[in-house]
């Protein structure tokens, strides 16, 4: 305003204007000096703004990311997406605001500088011109002589159109001058209002846009408390058991609670390894259903330590360096074990004392059935994670159960007293203990006794007392009872009556029916079990085709005969229980061809007098029918008698060609003579092994199959085995054999025939509780050839 | 057979374990027949031989098993490692495959056999030097890595064959007995029963012992 430059001394170019011209021009200069200071520093904010803006995004984004953390929690997945929401359009308004600066600060004074501030500079460099042109022309002036008024003339001339034009120029630079001056206070001013608007329309959207978002805040608020007082709850109640902590000593200090029927416990013991190196593992040991049973702590695979701990004798174990150990000494084999202390120890060595007690006691009290359902209750309580393995323990811990609950079996087969304890396995039958004196008496060539409760069971055993029962033998061996030949033993009998009444019944067979009773008594109830067998038979023909093919000669004879008998007592398993029925089964699935056998749809005549027992064994046992084949050796068929028919084979041969590991067991339980060839030489071992069962050879090794022995072909099963490649079969004959040779020469005999018995039962174990794992690996080995 | 071979004062499990091919079979022959078969087939299921070999007065017997190698052949697993508290461990020199799969293998002895199980890297096949495909020292710094032993051998030209074993049973035979002499002594002085079990290094220096006279073929 001061500066404004005075038109009057601009006309007279007075030092005053030059003065005021040169003020003007300075300021101009600073002008344009801080206006190009402020864009710079205005670009230098807007770019700081991009950056956060940019880093804003970023910001954006990975809060949205935590969604996909929380995307199961919708009450926190639906708040983060509103304040995202929230957020984006905060930083639109950013993005906004950053331009609205940009264009109001350095457009607007970019534009001042670059046109009006240039606009008078070159005015400027006119002005010079003019005023440099003006003082020329006054020199010349000044300089004509008087002699000259034409020149003089000329030169005034000049000076006049010169001052005229430097009086306009003159006149246009102050104005511009001026001008500069009012428009630069503009300007600047209307920058710096567009500067303060552009943040005062940003601040207002997001005050708005906060206000909004208010309510949703609160009620967030409001449930965070909440939230808070919730957690500080839990983590007062957390702290509340750490105080408990103390206690903890009652998770370890495991006591044993004695009234507790069955027998329950577990924890942490060391565990001696069995090898030369003697390590101590720590397991997590359980004892259930009077089984010691142990597992590592990261894998649920279970292994049996005590097979049956009412067999085994448990002790403080002190000759040793270690503290609190005890040993359980079972069947075939003593572990060491070292609990975490003395009061541990104890409680342990109790619990298995009273596991040990209870056999005596359980004898009588409780009912068959109700052991069984109690059994099963308790192993699906703590089954929490249902393994296959898992259910291998639970099948095998209750076999005694379901032994107990085959019909018939809750009486004493020959007696009838209640809860039969002991068991004859050739027969399958369950009986007393006065009936058991009788029966060893007769020796184990005619009956095989063992306790139920206190003898160690091999899972074939336990199949074949499945397949049979006190039903099914009485049905056989009281067939036609005579009672002027013997009085049926009763309960209470004298011993005398007792005897000669199972003497009657078994060394005699005096009440055994030639007819087959099995058929008679139960034909409607297999025709049933036939009508059922049926639907299966479409895709079995194919198998069945095959059996008959093999079964040449007489073939046509075993159909009839196996038609009315064999399976017809089974059927009335299946309503008492349904697993038993499918045990069942699979004991038929197993064998190839007792299903041929049924299945043919030639009418059931119910009679074949024909035929004798001999030959109907040998079809019972090609089937791998139980009591069938029971029946038979009741009515008198030779065990061991070679079929001259089929290749000298004995009943045993084809109870292997059957693939069914009952019916082998049963014939061996009942004197089959395992290392009988036929006319080729082939002795069973042979035969399981060129038919690649593993389980079979399993089982026939421990039955003391003679693996030296040769065939036609001069071939020993281990050549077989190695030929057909089957390494399962390889390894446990070369096993048997090293065992043998082992046992021959050492004084010693200890850990190595250990590692024998142990792989040996893992093998049969396999075969009776998973045979599919021992099928799929030769199944493979067929499959890689 | 010789009578003696009838007594023993300790018999150790050795399972001899590798990819097929390496020469398992013939270390076995090499060491307990001193036979070698270039033709030798390759090993069904699990084959046996026994040893005898004397270690500070001791009488050892070694109980070896020789696996299969190629996965079709093999049987059960969990046959091969009861038991053992010894392996071997045999790769190809010439293989690099081999060498590369023992890895795999150590898993397999985690797996399935005892923690404290001495095992014993060996490099085999030490005659094919012209065909060598795993260098000493790459094999010796992963024996370590491992805390395995390491040696190679030839079964071929019998090449430490008795070493390895005999190194692998003496290892063994110190950590049972120093676990005897722990475990087996009335122990009322030493109370602290959570001492650790001593490792024995491995005596790579230990030097050829006569094989004793009793499994001559």
């Amino acid at each position: 305003m001061k500066h404004k430059i005075d038109f009057e001394e601009c006309m007279k170019d007075s030092p005053t204007f030059r003065h005021s011209i040169e003020s003007a021009e300075l300021r101009v200069h600073d002008l344009e000096t801080r206006m190009e200071k402020l864009v710079k520093t205005c670009k230098e904010l807007t770019d700081a703004g991009k950056v956060y803006n940019n880093a804003f995004g970023h910001f954006i984004t990975s809060v949205k990311d935590l969604t996909v953390y929380f995307n199961e929690d919708t009450f926190v997945m639906s708040n983060i997406m509103k304040f995202v929401q929230v957020m984006s359009d905060l930083k639109s308004y950013h993005v906004m605001l950053e331009d609205q600066i940009g264009r109001a600060v350095s457009t607007v004074l970019n534009n001042f500088i670059k046109k009006d501030i240039k606009k008078v500079k070159e005015t400027k460099k006119y002005f010079d011109r003019i005023t440099e042109e003006l003082d020329t022309a006054l020199n010349k002036n000044s300089q004509v002589i008087k002699a000259k008024p034409q020149e003089a003339d000329d030169a005034r001339k000049l000076v006049v159109a010169t001052r005229s034009a430097f009086g306009h120029t003159a006149f246009d630079y102050s104005f511009q001058l001026n001008e500069l001056q009012s428009k630069e206070r503009q300007d600047v001013l209307n920058t710096l209002m567009s500067f303060m608007n552009a943040h005062y329309t940003f601040f207002h959207q997001g005050f708005d846009l906060l206000k909004d978002l208010q309510p949703t805040c609160k009620d967030l608020g409001n449930n965070i408390k909440n939230m808070n007082e919730r957690a500080q709850a839990e983590s007062k109640e957390m702290e509340g058991r750490r105080n408990m902590l103390p206690n903890i000593e009652h998770f370890w200090e495991i006591a044993f609670d004695g009234t507790k029927v069955p027998v329950t416990m577990e924890g942490y013991l060391y565990k001696r390894a069995t090898n030369a190196f003697k390590t101590w593992n720590r397991r997590w040991f359980t004892i259930k259903d009077n089984q010691l049973i142990y597992q590592k702590r990261s894998k649920g695979v279970i292994t049996i330590a005590a097979e049956d701990l009412r067999l085994c004798n448990v002790k403080p174990f002190e000759e040793i360096e270690r503290r609190f150990c005890f040993e359980v000494v079972s069947p075939g084999k003593t572990i060491v074990l070292q609990a975490d202390s003395e009061q541990i120890r104890h409680s342990w060595i109790q619990a298995m004392q009273a596991g040990i007690n209870s056999a005596f006691n359980v004898m009588s009290p409780r009912p068959a059935s109700a052991s069984v359902t109690s059994e099963n209750s308790d192993a699906s309580k703590t089954d929490d994670k249902p393994t296959e393995k898992h259910e291998e323990e639970n099948r095998k811990m209750s076999f005694r159960g379901k032994i107990k609950s085959l019909p018939g079996n809750e009486k004493c087969a020959d007696c009838k007293r209640d809860d039969p304890t002991w068991a004859c396995i050739n027969f399958g039958t369950t009986v007393c203990i006065a009936c058991s004196g009788v029966h060893r008496s007769m020796g184990v060539h005619l009956s095989k006794v063992r306790s139920l409760t206190l003898d160690k069971w091999e899972p074939e055993t336990v199949k074949v007392m499945l397949e049979l029962g006190n039903t099914k033998m009485n049905q056989i061996y009281e067939a036609k009872v005579d009672e002027s030949i013997a009085q049926p033993a009763l309960p209470h009998c004298a011993n005398a009556t007792r005897e000669k009444w199972i003497k009657a019944k078994y060394e005699h067979r005096k009440f055994v029916s030639q007819d087959s009773v099995l058929g008679e008594n139960q034909s409607s109830r297999f025709r049933r079990f036939k009508e059922n067998k049926k639907q299966r038979s479409g895709r079995r023909k194919g198998k069945e085709k095959e059996a008959k093919a093999e079964k040449t000669d007489d073939a046509a004879v075993k159909k009839a005969v196996s038609e009315d008998s064999g399976l017809g007592g089974s059927t009335d398993k299946i309503p008492s229980s349904p697993e038993l029925a499918r045990n069942l089964e699979e004991g038929f699935a197993t064998s190839d061809s007792s299903d041929a056998e049924f299945m043919d749809d030639s009418p059931t005549n119910g009679e074949a007098p024909s035929v004798s027992p001999q030959q109907n064994l040998y079809a019972a046992a090609a089937s791998g029918v139980l009591p069938r084949m029971a029946e038979c050796l009741a009515q008198g068929a030779n065990i061991n008698e070679m079929d001259d028919e089929d290749n000298m084979r004995t009943p045993l041969h084809k109870a292997v060609t059957s693939g069914s590991l009952t019916a082998v067991e049963y014939l061996l339980l009942n004197g089959a003579k395992v290392n009988v060839p036929d006319k080729n030489s082939q002795t069973v071992l042979h035969l399981a092994t060129q038919l690649g069962n593993t389980g079979m050879v399993c089982l026939l090794l421990k039955r003391g199959a003679d693996q030296s022995a040769k065939d036609v072909d001069g071939q020993d099963a281990l050549k077989i085995a190695i030929n057909t490649t089957n390494a399962d079969i390889v390894t446990l004959l070369r096993l048997a054999q090293f065992n043998e040779e082992m046992r021959e020469s050492e004084l010693n005999p200890g850990d190595e025939t250990m590692t024998f018995q142990d792989v040996f039962k893992d093998f049969t174990d396999l075969a009776s509780y998973s045979p599919e794992k021992l099928k799929r690996n030769s199944q493979e080995k067929e499959d890689t050839e | 057979m010789g009578t003696k071979d009838d007594e023993y004062d300790y018999l150790f499990k050795v399972v001899l374990i590798g990819d097929s091919g390496v020469g398992k079979s013939n270390l076995l022959s090499r060491f307990t027949r001193n036979e070698f078969n270039l033709e030798s087939k390759s090993t069904i299921g699990v084959e046996f031989a026994t040893r005898s070999i004397q270690v500070d007065g001791k009488t050892i017997k070694a109980q070896i098993w020789d696996t299969a190698g190629q996965e079709r052949y093999r049987a059960i697993t969990s046959a091969y490692y009861r038991g053992a508290v010894g392996a071997l461990l045999v790769y190809d020199i010439a293989k690099h495959l081999t060498y590369e799969n023992v890895a795999r293998w150590l898993k397999e002895l985690r797996d399935h056999a005892d923690n404290n199980i001495v095992i014993m890297l060996v490099g085999n096949k030490n005659d094919l030097r012209h065909l060598r495909a795993v260098p000493t020292d790459e094999a010796k710094a992963f024996a370590e890595k491992n805390s395995l032993s390491f040696i190679e051998t030839s079964a071929l030209d019998s090449t430490n064959v008795e070493q390895a074993f005999v190194q692998i049973l003496t290892e063994i035979y110190k950590i049972v007995s120093q676990k005897n002499i722990r475990e087996g002594g009335s122990g009322e002085d030493s109370p602290s029963s959570d001492a650790n079990p001593i490792t024995i290094p491995p005596t790579t220096s230990y030097n050829e012992r006569k094989r004793p006279s009793c499994c001559q073929t």
